[in-house]
């Protein structure tokens, strides 16, 4: 019964997942620790394989391919897989409650920022041959062109993109959770183009924490895995379908309630 | 510009694996739900191949990139694919091997 819920759980963190380019792990973690009574070292690693199946989803579907900037998130995977190589060492000396208050506070923070910048596209206007290092172009589905965009502040998007794999490690999420905004709130990325190069890197940072996992015996139970995997497969196609329909402004709101909630979870609820 | 065309094949293959492992995970949790006896090992068996085919996906697409990169001659991405790669081999080294 517990893979059957698993798998639901899983088609739900999945969608979200999709839709925002977050992986899910941060829907799937309380549900399986608090409703689920998995422990949370198990919850947790069964997430970070779910991050996974997301990441591989999402950036191996077209419309996923051709939202990617390929290049900066080969950039950001090397400082997250740094991160999250730092994160499962720091993993023996932290308590539990210190990363999920670390945690809480981050998510709070990021969904601040984002409702504070609503209105911003990120998109150059008229015709732009030179997107200059790390920028590009994409599908803009709320007009219907092709767009540019110009990478801003790099150094940001590597400190959050190494704070992401550490977050990753710790809590056991795929760390989208901080790359998404911060790469569209503060790094002149559009939302879309920033969820899927967000998937994109987040499969490559959740593997040393499913490694680390796999060695301190975390990953028991290959049957609930594998349930919330193909939960999260089945509900990332539902997630692409959906993101394909919604504007980016409401993608902003929904990702800012989902990151009050992820805090309101790890800063008062455990 | 970044959001290239250029591909090495591999995304259909790494596309085509996904769906592999999604029905072989599949496989296995039915046969561990519904089957018992001398089965029970073989479902385990490709449950853990199915999560082992999920954790290389990313690895092949890290790749999918350098080869990329490397035939257009752009070394530093190239480069950060590599070392990617290399840290996701340590990182197996260290945890599971020692």
């Amino acid at each position: 019964m517990i893979v059957l819920f698993t798998f639901l759980a899983g088609i739900g963190a999945g969608s979200l997942g999709a839709l925002l380019g977050l992986g899910g792990g941060i829907f799937l973690v309380p549900i399986l620790n608090i409703a689920l009574d998995v422990p949370l070292p198990q919850a947790m690693a069964v997430s970070l394989i779910t991050v996974i199946a997301t990441s591989n989803f999402v950036s191996l579907a077209s419309a996923g391919q051709k939202s990617a900037n390929v290049r900066l998130a080969i950039l950001l995977q090397l400082v997250s897989a740094i991160g999250a190589i730092g994160g499962t060492y720091m993993l023996d000396y932290m308590s539990l409650r210190t990363r999920e208050r670390v945690f809480g506070a981050t998510a709070l923070v990021v969904a601040v920022v984002i409702l504070s910048r609503l209105n911003q596209r990120n998109v150059l206007q008229g015709h732009v041959d030179d997107v200059g290092f790390l920028g590009g172009w994409f599908q803009d589905h709320d007009t219907g062109e092709l767009v540019a965009y110009r990478l801003k502040r790099v150094p940001v998007a590597v400190g959050v993109a190494a704070g992401a794999g550490v977050i990753s490690t710790l809590a056991g999420v795929g760390g989208g959770v901080l790359v998404v905004p911060a790469l569209n709130s503060w790094c002149g990325v559009p939302m879309r183009v920033a969820a899927a190069t967000s998937a994109v890197i987040i499969g490559v940072t959740a593997i040393p924490g499913v490694v680390d996992n796999f060695a301190r015996g975390h990953l028991t139970s290959p049957m609930l895995a594998a349930g919330g995997v193909l939960g999260v497969l089945v509900g990332s196609r539902a997630g692409f379908w959906i993101g394909a329909k919604v504007k980016v402004r409401s993608l902003k709101i929904l990702l800012a309630v989902v990151l009050a909630v992820v805090a309101s979870q790890y800063l008062w609820f455990k | 510009m970044t959001n290239r065309p250029e591909s090495t094949g591999l995304k259909r293959v790494l596309q085509v694996a996904l769906m592999a492992t999604s029905a072989t995970l599949a496989m296995g949790l039915a046969l561990s739900l519904f089957v018992s006896g001398p089965a029970a090992p073989v479902a385990e068996a490709l449950l853990w191949l199915g999560l082992g085919m999920l954790v290389t996906i990313p690895v092949l697409n890290v790749i999918d990139v350098v080869i990329i990169e490397c035939r257009l001659k752009e070394w530093p991405f190239a480069a950060a694919g590599v070392a990617v790669l290399v840290l996701l081999a340590y990182t197996v080294a260290i945890k599971v091997w020692r």
